[in-house]
C-alpha cells in the first residue's frame, strides 16, 4: 500500500483501482495514521504524492472484508471509521473454504448503512454498473 | 481586534537575505527579508508549536507528476526543523496543501528608514489551531 502511494504508482496509471484481497484490514486506520503523518512531514522527498494517503486510499485502494472476525463487535465502528470502511471495504466470503465468512452472520451488528456500503455499494462504485448485469447461469 | 504598531528598527539592520529573531508584545517573531520584501511570522509552528522561525528559507519539490520533478519556490519555504512540515512565507500556507493551518503573519511596512509591524493588542491563548493576526 505504502510503495502504492509514495512511489508515484498512483499518479502513472490513474484508471488503476487496487483491492487487496485476504489481507485482513484491521491494520489500515493506523498505518493511514502513520501515512498521513509522514506525507506531511516529507512530502518534498515524493512530490508526485499529490494528495494525502488517505485520499489516495479513499479514491483507489480496496480491501475485502475476509476474514472479518477478528475484530471485536464494539470496535468494529472505530476500525471502519479510521479505515474509511464507507468507501475501501468489500464483502467477501472466501467460500468455500473452512473458514469463510457467512453473509447473513458477519458484521450483523453493523449500523445498516454501513452494511450497504460494504455488502453492496463500495462493490458498484468500484467495479461500476457492469456490476448489476445479470449474471449467466451455466448448464 | 485593535492592532498596536511597534518599531523595531531601521531598515538597514534588514538588509535582502537578512533573517532576525526579536521580541515584541510578549511575542517571538521572525524577520526575514526576501528579495526586498519584509515578511514578519510568528515563531511558532501551527503544526506542534516548534521554534520554525529557527529554520533558514529554502526551497522545495513542487508536487507534481512523477516524470517531471520539478524545484521551486527557492527562498520561500520555512521548512520546520521539528517535523519537517514545509510553510510557504508568503502565503502563510503549507506549500503543497498538506494541512489546512497556516503561519501566524503580521503586516509589516517601512516608514522613512524605520521598520514598523502591527501586531494585535491581544495575544490569544497559545495553541497550534489559533492564528495570532
Amino acid at each position: 500500500v505504502g510503495n502504492l502511494i509514495f512511489s508515484g504508482t498512483l499518479e502513472r496509471f490513474k484508471q488503476v483501482k487496487f483491492i487487496f484481497i485476504e489481507y485482513s484490514w484491521a491494520w489500515v486506520g493506523p498505518l493511514l495514521w502513520r501515512f498521513d503523518a509522514a506525507w506531511k512531514a516529507g512530502r518534498h522527498s515524493v512530490p508526485w504524492t499529490v494528495q494525502s494517503p488517505t485520499e489516495y486510499l479513499k479514491q483507489r485502494i480496496r480491501f475485502t472484508s475476509e476474514p472479518a472476525l477478528e475484530v471485536t463487535d464494539s470496535e468494529l465502528p472505530h476500525v471502519f471509521e479510521n479505515m474509511h470502511a464507507d468507501h475501501t471495504l468489500l464483502f467477501s466470503s472466501d467460500y468455500p473454504h473452512w473458514d469463510s465468512d457467512e453473509p447473513g452472520f458477519v458484521f450483523r451488528h453493523v449500523d445498516p448503512d454501513m452494511r450497504k456500503r460494504i455488502f453492496y455499494e463500495n462493490a458498484i462504485e468500484t467495479f461500476g454498473e457492469r456490476l448489476k448485469a445479470p449474471v449467466p447461469i451455466a448448464g | 481586534l485593535s492592532r498596536v504598531d511597534h518599531d523595531i528598527g531601521p531598515a538597514a539592520d534588514y538588509p535582502p537575505g537578512s533573517k532576525k529573531i526579536i521580541d515584541v508584545a510578549d511575542r517571538s517573531i521572525g524577520i526575514f527579508n526576501v528579495e526586498g520584501q519584509l515578511f514578519a511570522v510568528l515563531n511558532r509552528c501551527p503544526h506542534a508549536l516548534a521554534p520554525v522561525c529557527l529554520a533558514d528559507l529554502t526551497g522545495t519539490w513542487l508536487a507534481g507528476p512523477p516524470d517531471e520533478p520539478q524545484y521551486g519556490l527557492q527562498g520561500r519555504v520555512l521548512r520546520c526543523i521539528w517535523h519537517g512540515w514545509e510553510w510557504n512565507i508568503e502565503t502563510g500556507k503549507t506549500v503543497a496543501g498538506t494541512d489546512p493551518r497556516r503561519l501566524s503573519k503580521y503586516p509589516i511596512r517601512i516608514e522613512g528608514d524605520r521598520v514598523l509591524i502591527s501586531v494585535p493588542e491581544k495575544r490569544p491563548p497559545v495553541g497550534p489551531d489559533t492564528v495570532d493576526e
